[in-house]
């Protein structure tokens, strides 16, 4: 395990606190995954924002990937990582940070899911009030046809909605599906072709998505 | 590449191309940063505090959802249309209809599906699934109360996963379970029987028949014969709905299966040439024994238009004489099934002829009365046998139903004096069954509609 303390980080100037006249540096955290964690449990200051630094990219993807472009997807990553720092003891030596964060995210964003579908349940909010996040000068087609993805998505059980996500929008290999949903490969298997087949029949019907189910060769051979 | 992949794909690069992510992750890291530095600093006292505050919270939120209720609601996902309770849905002929509900769960209607959302609670739905199939998805939450009634079974739901079809002309019910567990109510399993996870129930109703298999292995686990040989097994053994009622001195034409096991339909089909073969190797004429013996294997394998050919083939009237009245009423089946509407009246009237009086001849008149609504849609028809059932056995399995259809059949003749009269002799004898909130909907109804809840 290598454990290194650099004292004048790279970006750190734009990280630094002013207090009472006083620059305060913070200590950059520089190491493996595994001295990371170690850093972290031992409380080091640096070791944190290290963690997040190197997998928030990650994460805000597979969380982007689940939900969509969603104005809640900012709190949903820091959610991650505040349930990452809590847990972070439990996690086992040798064990895949990356893999093991992608497990937190799909929990946070299931439950965010679930949070919402209660709301619906009780008639708060419709999905279609749900804020969306996207940049300003993205084309109008490209925004409606993402936007009814995840409409479809939407009305899909959280347990299909979250491997058909991971599976097909982030890329990632059952085994990774499997374990990042911590369900067995039988199950995910099936929740994933549950999920296909029921995608595939509500998105046919929806207008925006046409031109991209048209371009996508094989589509009808699923 | 599959095309979902591929599709799955152009999502991702036009999320990564129009995501604001940098912003988002800056905020989200001062956050973090923020959060995490509190939490070092926090001293233990206040997660006491806010922990117990985070327990009251939750158990002001449980009473708050208690107090506020709220039904669930439920969507048609070809029109986004939310459906009223009671509302008769039918899927297209080549395409599924998924029904989403607002609680996360899915009925998907299989092609050619009817079917009808008969109650919306805060805790869950009943379902009315009249004819098809459907892929159940249940999402499980405390209390969860689902409800699916298939033809003459229900099936109580928690959180689970699971196909089920009922086929009303063959009376046919079945389910695959995936995921989960349920209990099946109805005939044969009258106490109920709870169908865990991979195991397929399927039921021959009109044959008394009940199987329990593994699902996707082919390996029956039991049968109804089998559960005769080894009391105790899995299955419940019963007749069905209108072999039950059939009076137990009546001697059963029936061919036993030479392996001495009931099985699904098809799988024991009996040899064709039951005749024989002559000394120099053509096939002999089928001595009458024999005919007899071909026409109920056949009803009784589900090869319903051979049944219905080698039964013309002995001559209906001499068949209408010797056939045992179970047998009559499966040809009768098989003949309607077939579509040859003549020759099934024929056969059940025959049969009310030749029993009349007895349980057989209500069944008969049942069985005339599903032809008349399922196949002929002639309503008026229908409610006249559905009346007869009714009357003759008023003690039947299948009243409710019968009382059920009665008031769909009077109210699609055009007798909105005569639904609305079965609509409140339903809900006297079935407050709670599954055509309860139909009746309900018609007698609430400015001047019984016929149309109103029906399309």
């Amino acid at each position: 395990m290598t454990d290194v303390m650099a004292a004048e980080p790279r970006g750190a100037k734009r990280r630094n606190r002013e207090c009472r006249g006083a620059v305060v540096r913070p200590i950059r955290f520089v190491g493996d995954d595994e001295a990371m964690v170690a850093a972290i449990i031992a409380g080091h200051p640096g070791a944190s924002e290290a963690m997040f630094d190197r997998y928030s990219d990650h994460v805000y993807r597979v969380l982007m990937r689940i939900m969509g472009f969603d104005d809640e997807i900012g709190d949903l990553l820091q959610d991650v990582f505040v349930e990452a720092l809590k847990g972070i003891s439990s996690i086992r030596e040798g064990s895949n940070v990356k893999a093991w964060l992608t497990g937190i995210a799909v929990h946070v964003a299931r439950s965010c899911i679930r949070r919402r579908s209660r709301r619906r349940w009780l008639q708060f909010r419709q999905p279609e009030s749900v804020p969306q996040q996207v940049s300003m000068d993205a084309p109008k087609e490209v925004v409606e046809a993402l936007e009814e993805t995840y409409a479809v998505l939407d009305l899909m059980p959280a347990d299909e909605r979250i491997p058909f996500a991971l599976r097909f929008i982030q890329g990632m290999e059952l085994t990774e599906v499997a374990r990042a949903c911590d369900v067995s490969l039988a199950t995910v298997k099936r929740r994933i072709s549950r999920a296909r087949t029921r995608f595939a029949t509500m998105a046919q019907r929806r207008e925006p998505l046409k031109d991209w189910i048209d371009n996508s060769p094989g589509w009808r051979d699923r | 590449m599959s095309g979902l992949e591929e599709f799955g794909r152009r999502v991702a690069e036009q999320q990564d191309r129009l995501s604001p992510g940098d912003e988002v992750i800056a905020d989200a890291r001062a956050g973090f940063l923020a959060a995490s530095r509190d939490a070092v600093r926090r001293p233990a006292w206040p997660r006491v505090v806010f922990g117990g505050m985070a327990v009251g919270a939750a158990a002001a939120a449980a009473m708050f959802l208690f107090v506020l209720g709220g039904d669930l609601t439920v969507t048609a996902a070809d029109t986004g249309r939310e459906l009223e309770v009671g509302e008769w849905v039918n899927s297209p002929e080549e395409e599924s209809l998924p029904l989403l509900f607002s609680d996360g769960s899915v009925v998907e209607l299989k092609p050619r599906t009817g079917a009808r959302v008969v109650e919306l609670g805060d805790r869950g739905a009943r379902v009315l699934l009249e004819r098809g199939g459907a892929r159940v998805d249940v999402v499980h939450r405390d209390a969860t109360r689902w409800r699916l009634d298939v033809g003459p079974f229900e099936v109580a739901v928690t959180g689970t996963a699971f196909d089920v079809s009922w086929d009303p002309g063959a009376q046919i019910f079945s389910l695959e379970l995936e995921e989960g567990s349920v209990v099946v109510t109805g005939p044969m399993v009258d106490e109920g029987r709870r169908i865990s996870s991979g195991e397929v129930i399927t039921a021959w109703v009109s044959k008394g028949r009940l199987e329990l298999s593994e699902r996707g292995s082919g390996e029956e686990i039991a049968s109804a014969s089998e559960a005769r040989e080894a009391p105790g097994e899995t299955v419940v053994e019963g007749v069905g709905d209108l072999a039950e009622e059939a009076r137990p001195e009546e001697p059963s034409s029936a061919v036993e299966d030479p392996s001495g096991r009931s099985s699904r339909a098809g799988d024991t089909v009996p040899e064709k040439d039951q005749g024989g073969v002559a000394m120099d190797g053509r096939s002999a004429p089928a001595p009458a024994a024999a005919e007899v013996e071909d026409w109920i294997s056949l009803a009784r394998a589900a090869r319903y238009s051979e049944a219905t050919e080698a039964a013309r083939a002995a001559g209906l009237d001499e068949v209408l004489m010797e056939g045992s009245a179970r047998d009559l009423l499966a040809l009768g089946d098989a003949a309607r099934l077939s579509r040859s509407y003549e020759e099934a009246d024929r056969i059940y009237n025959g049969v009310r002829g030749r029993f009349a009086g007895t349980v057989h001849s209500a069944s008969a008149a049942l069985a005339l009365g599903r032809m008349a609504f399922d196949q002929q849609h002639m309503y008026s028809k229908a409610a006249l046998w559905l009346d007869v059932y009714v009357e003759e056995n008023p003690s039947g399995k299948l009243v409710r139903e019968a009382l059920g259809r009665l008031v769909e059949a009077r109210q699609r003749a055009g007798d909105a004096t005569g639904a609305r009269r079965a609509a409140m002799r339903y809900l006297e004898a079935y407050p709670e069954g599954p055509h309860a909130d139909y009746a309900r909907k018609l007698l609430d109804s400015p001047g019984g509609d016929p149309d109103a809840y029906t399309r």
